[in-house]
């Protein structure tokens, strides 16, 4: 408690540093200058040139917000997404229009790589986690809980949203069909929960046992079921709707997403097998390994259109597997990184949050949140009970799938794409971006005091 | 499989599945190949820090070039847009933030040898070999490029000329740090002279990188883009860019402090000392590589254990970063000297040939100690600096023109051909030296 003040007013320098610097220095566009040549040549925009002092803004800035939270008590990716929201653009553009963020929205796309990095660690972490004996083991348990879970939320939140439409905002004035699809994808993107908090969190607790090691296997099947889940509901959603593109056969849908989800596995077992080898003859500067093979992850997944979390999960599950030994330093150094990857993924995760469409839709928001929280916590309950898993895991492993942030993100902003000639899409996509910011900040923490409930925190 | 619902629904849901896929069609595109780019540079940068092409060392001229680091720097060529094209200059201009970081990193690197007891360590023949040196390059290489440039510049105002001279004359002063490669010392005075140009080539970097900062806050651009020099905005920028290497210096050794013992806090630390200098620096337009040297000058006075531990921290990864920046160099290489173009890199060859050797016998000529006359080690100066591949980087990052590009070109052409010099000059006086075998050691000092 003593350090707070001292981490607070590191941290208060730093905000004040680089709010001076964004004062004095001029904000410009693309400039074209010429050399002393007489040629001509662009010289970057201010963002651009910024972004490195952004970047050391998150790191830290994330870094001492997460101090001063695990010194409250509370999970530090909490922290690191509240100094998201504290520098990003949304809550200045609520507080002080004018004014130019700390972070602007340039300069997160410019971060982007340390998104796509972080995802691909989060997979090679989560992979290493999950033993062969674990899933020989407990692979029916695993699915059991999938199963129940999802078909609850999926269940209850259509369910609920359906028959209380009339009290619940815009949902009031959709005519039937619509009302069906846009309670479907609103439904479907509820089931889903977050790999990364879990991940983070597992590895900042240093949590380990059956709590731990059930909702890490449940998620990542969890995460595949969303995929299948998702593209299965956009088409229904296409074909109730009869636009273009509705009649689309089984055979090309089955095609599409044995392309997206078994390309991901086999694209991540290959780079299993490259990483290796190559292991096998490097001597040092494992650090910059990982990174060039998380770079190469993430590369590979947007090239084929694969799920980058995927291919990283089955590369990590195949090296923690098969070569446990020639992987224990890689697996370290990934651990290492993974901390200022997590700091900066969870600031922009954060920055992202929309608080004037949380501002605007906070009752439908939280209506959505209750349903699905009452929704998680039933179906993790009957599927502990169905599997036998006893307490205090299954008292507590609910906790574990109610934190939702980037895939959750993801789905919810390409509804507004999907659905781009209907009114409704925008507005359903502010929607789930208000309700996963809900669950993104209060998920973390209830999702640590689950994990201290159960008895299986070190850290 | 590409039915029209696919196309609508997978086709559009597909990439924004994947977290990372969230610009257009062209961003999407783009971003592939920025990715493949820092896929295939940082592969790159690895191999040639592994193991097993320590073996190709054991041939003297490919253990010069490729521990010089003038290997990384062909390969980039032949990978950047005047070879294969698949690294433009442009994609690692999209990546400009992280490599200021990295250039921070070489900064850091540099300021990290200027520990107080170190300098003062260093003997006076040595600094003032080193002030002499700075002093007669400050005068002759800047005549010789002076000469060149007036043939191949438009802009006659001295403000457009401040820059590109700075890098020539910087690039000019001090010697590659390596000395093993030019022949084993067996003597003990033999091997106090080897210590002795290290310990020259270590305080003539830090001359070169001060210089090039202090050159560079001069010159800014006005608002119709034109280069104006201003006295007033140049020391403002010396006192911002001092202020903020021993502010991050006293914030880094206080948050080391509190960040314990675990290694991926003080890894948060340590990355985001070298971002947060080399950032400010870029926006208040002086030299992440001035910025980051001052800030590990100060770092290294301070002391204290932890810091120990970033100064290790930074030199770890010194080999793979001057690999990475050779790389860089290489790529951004442009070829089209022209004439003149060739008769500056001619003439500061030259330059080195005369004036280094009989600068170091002079300076040396009143050592208290015995140095062998005859060594091989005289020929070490005529080696450019690795340092002035970070300079000429540095410049290009700094703006991305046309003519930046062949200044760089010209300091690489220079050090390529000066990599030759003590081999050529060995030969000629048939003495055998400068085709000694080249260990590890001189793969640990390219970085330097």
């Amino acid at each position: 408690m003593k350090a707070i003040p001292r981490l607070l007013a590191v941290w208060l320098v730093l905000l004040v540093a680089v709010a001076a610097l964004r004062a004095l220095t001029a904000s410009h566009g693309e400039m074209e200058y010429t050399d002393a040549l007489g040629t001509t040549f662009k010289a970057p925009p201010y963002d651009h040139v910024a972004t490195a002092t952004a970047l050391a803004l998150l790191l830290l800035g994330a870094w001492l917000s997460g101090k001063v939270f695990k010194i409250l008590a509370l999970p530090r990716i909490t922290g690191y997404i509240a100094f998201g929201v504290l520098v990003g653009p949304s809550l200045i553009s609520l507080i002080a229009p004018q004014a130019p963020p700390l972070l602007s929205k340039p300069q997160m796309e410019h971060l982007r790589l340390f998104s796509s990095l972080a995802i691909a660690l989060i997979g090679l972490t989560a992979g290493g986690e999950i033993r062969i004996e674990l899933l020989r083991r407990g692979l029916w348990k695993v699915l059991t809980i999938v199963a129940i879970v999802v078909t609850t939320v999926l269940v209850c939140v259509f369910g609920g949203l359906y028959f209380a439409r009339s009290a619940l905002g815009f949902l009031s004035d959709l005519p039937g069909t619509e009302l069906v699809v846009v309670c479907l994808m609103l439904a479907v993107i509820a089931t889903s929960n977050s790999p990364a908090v879990l991940v983070a969190l597992l590895s900042e607790l240093r949590s380990s046992g059956p709590m731990s090691e059930t909702s890490l296997a449940v998620t990542v099947i969890k995460d595949l079921a969303v995929v299948v889940l998702f593209t299965i509901a956009s088409a229904v959603g296409f074909s109730l709707l009869q636009t273009e593109g509705g009649g689309a056969s089984r055979g090309d849908l089955v095609m599409n997403l044995a392309w997206h989800l078994l390309g991901s596995v086999a694209a991540g077992a290959t780079l299993g097998i490259l990483m290796s080898t190559i292991l096998h003859h490097l001597r040092g500067h494992m650090l910059l390994f990982v990174l060039a093979m998380s770079l190469g992850i993430v590369l590979v997944s947007e090239s084929a259109h694969f799920e980058p979390l995927l291919v990283a999960l089955s590369a990590g599950f195949l090296l923690a597997n098969l070569w446990p030994d020639r992987s224990r330093e890689l697996f370290h150094s990934v651990e290492e990184l993974s901390l200022p990857v997590y700091c900066i993924f969870f600031a922009i995760a954060g920055a992202k949050i929309d608080l004037a469409a949380l501002a605007h839709l906070w009752p439908l928001a939280l209506a959505i949140v209750a349903v699905r929280s009452v929704a998680v916590w039933g179906g993790v309950s009957l599927g502990a009970r169905l599997t036998a898993l006893g307490p205090p895991a299954s008292t507590w492993l609910w906790t574990a799938f109610i934190p939702q942030a980037g895939i959750a993100v993801a789905l919810a902003a390409s509804i507004e794409n999907l659905f781009v000639d209907f009114h409704w899409g925008a507005k359903l996509t502010s929607l789930l971006l208000a309700t996963i910011a809900i669950f993104e900040c209060f998920g973390p923490i209830l999702l640590r005091l689950g994990l201290i409930k159960a008895g299986e925190t070190r850290g | 499989m590409n039915g029209p619902i696919l196309l609508h629904a997978a086709d559009r849901a597909a990439p924004l599945l994947s977290l990372a896929a969230e610009g257009s069609t062209g961003a999407g595109a783009s971003a592939l190949r920025i990715f493949a780019a820092m896929v295939l540079l940082s592969g790159l940068a690895i191999l040639a820090t592994s193991k097993s092409l320590y073996r190709f060392q054991r041939n003297r001229l490919m253990a010069r070039y490729m521990s010089g680091g003038w290997i990384a720097v062909f390969l980039g060529f032949l990978l950047g847009p005047w070879g294969a094209n698949v690294v433009s200059d442009e994609m690692l201009l999209e990546v400009r933030p992280a490599l200021m970081v990295g250039l921070g990193w070489i900064g850091a690197i540099i300021g990290l040898q200027a520990r107080r007891t170190l300098l003062l360590a260093v003997p006076t023949p040595v600094r003032r070999w080193v002030a002499l040196d700075a002093l007669a390059m400050f005068a002759l290489a800047g005549v010789v490029s002076a000469l060149a440039l007036g043939q191949m510049l438009t802009a006659s105002r001295p403000a457009w000329w401040v820059a590109p001279i700075g890098l020539l004359i910087t690039a000019c002063i001090g010697w590659a740090a390596e000395t093993r490669s030019l022949g084993e010392e067996r003597t003990a005075a033999g091997r106090h002279l080897e210590v002795l140009v290290q310990a020259g080539a270590g305080l003539a970097a830090i001359v070169a990188v001060s210089l090039q900062g202090l050159l560079l806050i001069l010159p800014s651009r006005d608002a119709q883009g034109e280069v104006v020099l201003s006295l007033p905005t140049g020391t403002l920028r010396l006192l911002a860019a001092t202020l903020l290497a021993v502010g991050v210096g006293f914030m880094g050794r206080y948050l080391l402090q509190q960040a314990g013992r675990e290694r991926r806090e003080l890894l948060v630390i340590h990355i985001a000392m070298i971002a947060i200098i080399s950032g400010i620096a870029s926006e208040l337009a002086v030299s992440p590589l001035f910025a980051a040297m001052l800030c590990g000058i100060v770092i290294t006075n301070l002391g204290g254990p932890k810091l120990r531990e970033f100064e290790r921290f930074i030199l770890r990864a010194e080999q793979p970063v001057a690999i990475l920046f050779a790389l860089l160099a290489g790529v951004f290489v442009d070829p089209r000297l022209g004439v003149w173009g060739l008769v500056l890199v001619v003439g500061l060859v030259a330059l080195r040939v005369v004036v280094k050797v009989p600068l170091m016998r002079a300076s040396l000529a009143g050592y208290g100690q015995a140095i062998p006359s005859r060594s091989p080690l005289f020929r070490a100066p005529l080696r450019q600096s690795l340092v002035a591949t970070a300079l000429a980087v540095s410049l290009v990052l700094h703006e991305s023109s046309i003519l930046n590009q062949r200044l760089l070109t010209v300091v690489i052409l220079v050090g390529a051909v000066s990599e030759l010099l003590p081999f050529i000059l060995a030969r000629l006086q048939g003495d055998g030296a400068g085709v000694a075998d080249a260990g590890p050691a001189r793969v640990r000092e390219a970085g330097a």
